[in-house]
């Protein structure tokens, strides 16, 4: 899995980072998503799922 | 029963129509009045934004703030109107302050504790904004955020309970094999013990998810915390919880007013709090109100 975010449409509303702490974060100034771990590993898989699910600007994807 | 007079039978219906935008009551045909609702809504305004306007934004809530400092971005001249003495007075008066400030210092022209009491047009555009206080503003764009009312006329007569919304328990359950979902949801919330209507953009994916697990089965309550963000000038705004009238709010600020959480309480309980560039912080006070809310729940 390889994880994609689009920093343009990210509102830095941080649902990304509850769920999946392990792949993403936020910038300290803006909110904005940075992204931990780009490959992460099988167990992460769910979590980054769901983390797309609940994005409210749909900035996140996967390439599996 | 579908207006074509077509009949669909269902096994399970999740009722999801949502609000719409409340209208002006001195509204007229004019042209140049809005709301923001639908992205026919959005495409309308931008399209009239496209030139220099002078925009007169009645409601001071999170929609007007928002859309006056979008307008103020772009150029135009902004008047904001607002009923209470505070904008986004729900956030409690520091914030109210804060926000009003702002928009001040971007030039903006807030008429506060006032209300729009007519709208006159020429040549069938509006021309001008009467307030309540006698004063007379010149527009010629009108942009509404008054708030919603919940899409329930079609349930008239159905047997559900429609009042502010669709009454719903804490499963989202409104009666056998029909549920509930987002604006229109009036939900027993069990982590807050009151019923609530959140019309957050987050709510629609959160609460639509739990009323179809819940019509196929799951039996899970619906236990959100309620989540806004806006985006203002370059203030960052978020909240997470809920704000009622008899909360006491804290403002703990960093100093220099570029950042701020804002607490409130009810019964000593944390119930709600908002961030104003406090982005990281907040993530970790939404965990406090989450363990509050289960100690009592």
């Amino acid at each position: 899995m390889r994880v994609l975010i689009d920093q343009n449409k990210c509102c830095g509303a941080g649902q990304c980072v509850m769920v999946a702490p392990a792949v993403f974060d936020q910038r300290d100034e803006d909110g904005i998503v940075i992204l931990l771990d780009a490959e992460p590993p099988p167990e992460q898989f769910e979590s980054v799922r769901q983390a797309i699910r609940v994005c409210p600007a749909l900035a996140i994807a996967v390439e599996e | 029963m579908l207006h074509s007079g077509e009949d669909i039978e269902f096994d399970g219906l999740i009722i999801a129509t949502g609000v719409k935008p409340r209208p002006l009551k001195e509204q007229s045909n004019l042209q140049g009045i809005h709301t923001l609702r639908t992205l026919d809504d959005a495409r309308a305004l931008k399209s009239a934004l496209a030139q220099k306007q002078r925009v007169l934004v009645v409601g001071a809530g999170v929609l007007g703030t928002e859309f006056a400092a979008t307008a103020r971005g772009l150029g135009m001249d902004v008047t904001l109107v607002g009923n209470h003495h505070y904008p986004l007075r729900q956030f409690g008066y520091q914030i109210g302050a804060k926000i009003a400030d702002l928009h001040r210092g971007n030039g903006v022209e807030l008429r506060l504790g006032t209300s729009v009491s007519v709208v006159l047009g020429a040549s069938g555009k509006v021309s001008t904004v009467g307030l309540s206080t006698g004063e007379i503003c010149s527009a010629d764009l009108v942009v509404a955020a008054i708030g919603s009312v919940p899409a329930t006329d079609w349930l008239e007569g159905s047997g559900l309970t429609v009042r502010d919304g669709i009454e719903c328990d804490a499963f989202c359950q409104a009666a056998p094999d029909i549920f509930v979902a987002g604006d229109v949801a009036n939900f027993w919330h069990q982590g807050y013990r009151r019923r609530m209507r959140i019309e957050h953009r987050m709510n629609a994916t959160e609460q639509g998810a739990a009323a179809a697990r819940n019509l196929l089965g799951a039996a899970q309550p619906f236990c959100p915390i309620p989540f806004v963000w806006s985006d203002q000038y370059n203030v960052k705004l978020q909240a997470y919880g809920v704000f009622p009238a008899d909360g006491v709010f804290s403002m703990e600020d960093a100093g220099d007013g570029t950042k701020s959480i804002t607490s409130c309480w009810q019964n000593d309980r944390l119930v709600g709090v908002i961030g104003w560039n406090s982005v990281k912080e907040l993530r970790v006070r939404r965990q406090v109100i989450a363990e509050e809310m289960f100690l009592t729940a």
